[in-house]
């Protein structure tokens, strides 16, 4: 929408708000560039051509885990600040049908640590409204900071692992338990 | 074999002088492109120091082609006046215009691309790109430098983040090229465009 808010204000009236699935709703008063699906695990991703894969390799690893399939799209797109991570885990931990939650972020201009911290951060905003597994996977700019920040919190929700693959295993295990 | 981009290209900033055009500067300059300069309208004759260099900065590009001999400008400026950067550059008969900018309305992207077209001197990429880059040599946008090096494979992809992904699974081949091409409804340069100045049709169909 911000594309077009500058040239086509008149066209923000006939949006139709009310047949606005509740979660995508919620997620677009945040500014969030969400789309709910049918499956378990919530996705959260930076890029749209990460999560879009990111769906793919969890659909993909849910076919050994009893058919487990992506539960939403979310792009958290540059920066995730650790406002950001919040209201978008806070969305996602809000939809009924999770089970599991997969961070998925490669740190191109956004460093990872600065990732990991909003992560921290987003789970201390949370607090106990915080209650699936979350797994966690940093790859990129600064990433060796952005595992050891993790690492230190150590929150019992969080785990971490090295790979796309990986992570989008172990997400899909946890959620078909 | 790099395509579009390499160690000669002259690299001109239009929005230096903005917050993202100043960092990114600072990055391309970092890792070794040959940043000449930057045009920012009515801030012509000032000059920019980052990290050591000093930048000219031009009120236009057909300005800062004459005084720098630049062939390639890459846009960082805001979505409302990026239509009339992408024209100035085309004015200027700037070879390769690489157009970052997220967020430009459909109808602007359509007028400049026409005009681009019907200047034949201008290769468009982008809008809404991370940029390319030819690592060891020059990186034009916002791919981050440091996730391989240079190698023989090249990279064609509408995605910013899956490029960078893609890079890094591949890092120990090497890129000679990788280009985002953006994700936007319009864009100046397509995969084909890509395969077909990395001369990869003609090498297909030599095999077939």
């Amino acid at each position: 929408m911000t594309t077009l808010n500058f040239v086509m204000k008149s066209h923000l009236a006939l949006v139709d708000h009310a047949a606005a699935d509740p979660l995508e709703k919620a997620a677009k008063e945040k500014d969030l560039n969400y789309v709910k699906l049918t499956g378990e695990v919530g996705i959260i991703g930076n890029g749209a051509g990460l999560v879009m894969s990111t769906l793919d390799v969890v659909a993909y690893a849910g076919e050994k885990c009893g058919g487990v399939k992506p539960a939403n799209f979310l792009d958290i797109g540059g920066g995730a600040s650790a406002q950001v991570m919040a209201d978008g885990l806070s969305i996602i931990l809000g939809d009924k049908d999770v089970k599991s939650v997969f961070v998925n972020v490669f740190g191109g201009i956004t460093a990872c640590d600065a990732v990991a911290n909003g992560i921290v951060q987003a789970l201390e905003i949370l607090g106990p409204k915080a209650t699936k597994p979350i797994v966690v996977r940093l790859d990129g700019n600064n990433v060796a900071e952005g595992r050891r920040i993790l690492n230190e919190a150590a929150h019992p929700l969080v785990q971490q692992l090295d790979t796309m693959d990986g992570a989008a295993r172990r997400a899909a295990e946890l959620a078909a338990k | 074999m790099a395509i579009f981009l390499n160690a000669q290209s002259k690299v001109i900033v239009q929005g230096m002088t903005g917050s993202e055009g100043t960092k990114h500067t600072k990055r391309m300059l970092a890792s070794g492109t040959k940043v000449v300069g930057g045009v920012t309208p009515g801030k012509g004759g000032q000059t920019v120091e980052i990290d050591g260099h000093s930048l000219p900065v031009f009120n236009s590009v057909s300005e800062a082609v004459a005084a720098t001999g630049a062939n390639t400008s890459v846009v960082f400026v805001p979505p409302k006046f990026a239509k009339a950067a992408v024209i100035d550059a085309i004015d200027a008969k700037m070879p390769l215009v690489v157009v970052i900018t997220e967020g430009i309305p459909v109808h602007d992207t359509a007028a400049f691309f026409a005009y681009a077209q019907s200047s034949g001197t201008t290769r468009l990429i982008g809008p809404n790109c991370p940029g390319l880059i030819s690592p060891g040599q020059s990186n034009v946008g916002i791919i981050p430098a440091d996730i391989t090096g240079p190698g023989k494979i090249g990279l064609v992809s509408k995605s910013g983040t899956l490029t960078y992904q893609m890079m890094f699974e591949l890092r120990d081949f090497g890129f000679s090229t990788a280009v985002g091409i953006g994700g936007d409804p319009i864009i100046g340069t397509t995969h084909i465009d890509c395969l077909k100045a990395s001369k990869m049709i003609q090498r297909l169909k030599r095999l077939s």
